[in-house]
């Protein structure tokens, strides 16, 4: 007796659990012999049981294809209204799911058809991890809409207050989306958790349906780079530091009246010409002008030049430095991890 | 009019001023020279003329080595006599200042006449000081003194000085410069009877930088 029980338990214990696991596929063979019999009402036992069991699944495909054939046998059941409802928790359950027009006939896809242009709803495709410097890639993705209808993409932090719209228009079948890293105020946002939302809307503009995915973002900034100190310790005097142009005026005279004078206590006046005095006249003359026109701080025009260049390059480096501060304070790189999507629809906002 | 041979002046001349790091210049001048000897009997004979000179430096660090070369033909007044005057002189300087230099060198001085070579050597000792007047405007006073001579007469130099001064005029982006020049010395042996005063008036066009 205490074996019979035990074998009982064990038989129960291992094979109860792969049965449980079989029968939602089993069932949906069943469903699709029956529905391919003809035997609607019978089909409709197995899909219901099926959906029944895969309800608590992730098993998005099987679900589908249940709905499916489930819809299908409605059709033909002659509840059209019912087959609408199915085909759209179809639609809501995979937007970019499209029955097979080789296997099911009009009547069927067309009420599909219907359902789908009245259940705005979209799908959407996001690698689970992506790294990208901003201005240089960035998260990227593919949006499916169930139909032709608008959607507002938008970039929020966990407390669902918005960081940056990313899109906001309509779709049809799929629209690519990037998001480069960025706030709305072009700065790269602080690393932390957050979504990015994507609304479907109504006619009236009302979100009927949101598709959220969690982010985690970790964004590593560049530090700056010190500008160059200007070169003022490296600059030549670029004014003389005479006063009034004394070298102009003593020198110019110095040698105008020496070769005025000088020359008599060298030879006897009678021997010298007048020569003297036109040079030394042109040299005093000279260095009035001089000193007239030089007055105050003289110009170094060679030290000038040397200045400017030294200034020009140190303009330049400055330049350099700031324009790559600027781009080094406009990016950072970015590593962006994506979490499973969570839809909610009307219903449930 | 005669030409001397015999002097061949390389280089570098000039009234060579403060040196720059390393340059070099070349000038080429005319003038009027005026002659004026004392002769022995107490006869003073005057003469002038036009004289081409040739003159340039070269310059490394502070140092300077000047060459200048005059030709001249010389007539008296009464253009009685007729003689050439070939002068040369090699100075070398040192600028401590870029307003000074000192410099030190031979001077040569030859009379040609049909009669003969009269020849003046003297060793000399200078100084120079320059003033920069407006950016393309130079004035410079050289003055100096004989130290050492050998005379074509008999009897010891008592006196022998002279001194030159100008004007130069370059632009500083090129590379010409044009001068205005004017020069006098004095040799006397008393006990010759013999004095000298040679005044140069002259200007010039170079090239180069010094």
């Amino acid at each position: 007796m205490i074996r019979t029980v035990g074998a009982a338990l064990v038989v129960a214990l291992t094979v109860a659990p792969s049965l449980q696991a079989q029968a939602p596929e089993s069932l949906i063979a069943s469903g699709i012999r029956a529905y391919r019999n003809l035997e609607f009402d019978a089909a409709a036992g197995f899909f219901t049981r099926a959906l029944t069991l895969l309800g608590a699944t992730a098993d998005t495909a099987r679900r589908a294809e249940a709905l499916t054939y489930l819809g299908a046998t409605e059709v033909y059941r002659q509840r059209t209204e019912g087959a609408l409802g199915i085909f759209r928790d179809l639609v809501r359950l995979s937007p970019a799911y499209r029955i097979d027009r080789l296997i099911f006939p009009p009547e069927v896809t067309g009420v599909f058809d219907a359902a789908r242009r009245v259940t705005p709803a979209v799908a959407a495709r996001l690698a689970r991890e992506q790294r990208f410097r901003t201005g240089d890639g960035g998260l990227t993705g593919t949006l499916f809409g169930s139909t032709y209808h608008e959607v507002r993409v938008e970039l929020q932090r966990a407390d669902a207050s918005v960081v940056r719209a990313l899109y906001v228009g309509p779709i049809a079948d799929s629209l690519p989306v990037v998001w480069d890293g960025r706030a709305a105020d072009g700065a790269p946002v602080p690393s932390g958790r957050y979504q990015v939302a994507i609304a479907s809307l109504d006619a009236n503009g009302t979100a009927v349906r949101i598709l959220r995915f969690p982010l985690d973002v970790t964004t590593t900034r560049h530090d700056t780079l010190p500008l160059p100190a200007p070169p003022d310790d490296r600059l030549l005097p670029e004014r003389k530091t005479t006063i009034g142009g004394v070298e102009s005026l003593v020198g110019g005279l110095l040698v105008g009246i020496g070769l005025s004078v000088l020359p008599g206590s060298v030879g006897s006046e009678a021997d010298l010409s007048g020569g003297r005095f036109a040079v030394g006249g042109a040299v005093a003359v000279a260095g009035l002008i001089g000193f007239h026109t030089t007055r105050g701080a003289r110009g170094i025009p060679q030290n000038v030049a040397v200045n400017d260049s030294i200034r020009a390059v140190w303009r330049a480096a400055r330049d350099a430095a700031a324009a790559e501060n600027e781009r080094r304070r406009g990016a950072a790189d970015v590593i962006v991890r994506v979490g499973p999507p969570q839809a909610i629809d009307r219903e449930g906002m | 009019m005669k030409r001397p041979t015999g002097l061949l002046l390389l280089g570098l001349a000039g009234a060579a001023g403060p040196a720059a790091a390393q340059s070099a210049a070349l000038r080429l001048g005319v003038g009027q020279v005026r002659a004026d000897q004392v002769l022995a009997a107490g006869d003073t004979v005057a003469r002038s003329g036009i004289a081409m000179t040739v003159d340039g430096a070269f310059g490394v660090g502070p140092a300077t080595l000047a060459v200048r070369y005059l030709e001249g033909s010389l007539a008296s007044d009464d253009a009685a006599r007729e003689t050439d005057l070939v002068e040369g002189e090699v100075i070398l300087w040192v600028a401590p200042f870029r307003w000074a230099a000192l410099g030190a060198g031979r001077h040569l001085r030859s009379y040609v006449e049909s009669g003969g070579t009269e020849r003046w050597a003297t060793w000399e000792i200078r100084g120079r000081g320059t003033a920069q007047l407006t950016t393309a405007l130079t004035a410079y006073g050289e003055l100096w003194t004989v130290v050492g001579s050998a005379v074509p007469v008999t009897g010891p130099l008592e006196t022998g000085m002279g001194l030159e001064g100008g004007l130069r005029f370059a632009l500083g982006r090129f590379p010409f410069s044009a001068h205005l020049r004017y020069r006098v010395d004095r040799l006397a042996v008393p006990d010759a009877g013999r004095r000298e005063t040679v005044e140069q008036l002259g200007i010039a066009v170079g090239v180069g930088r010094r």
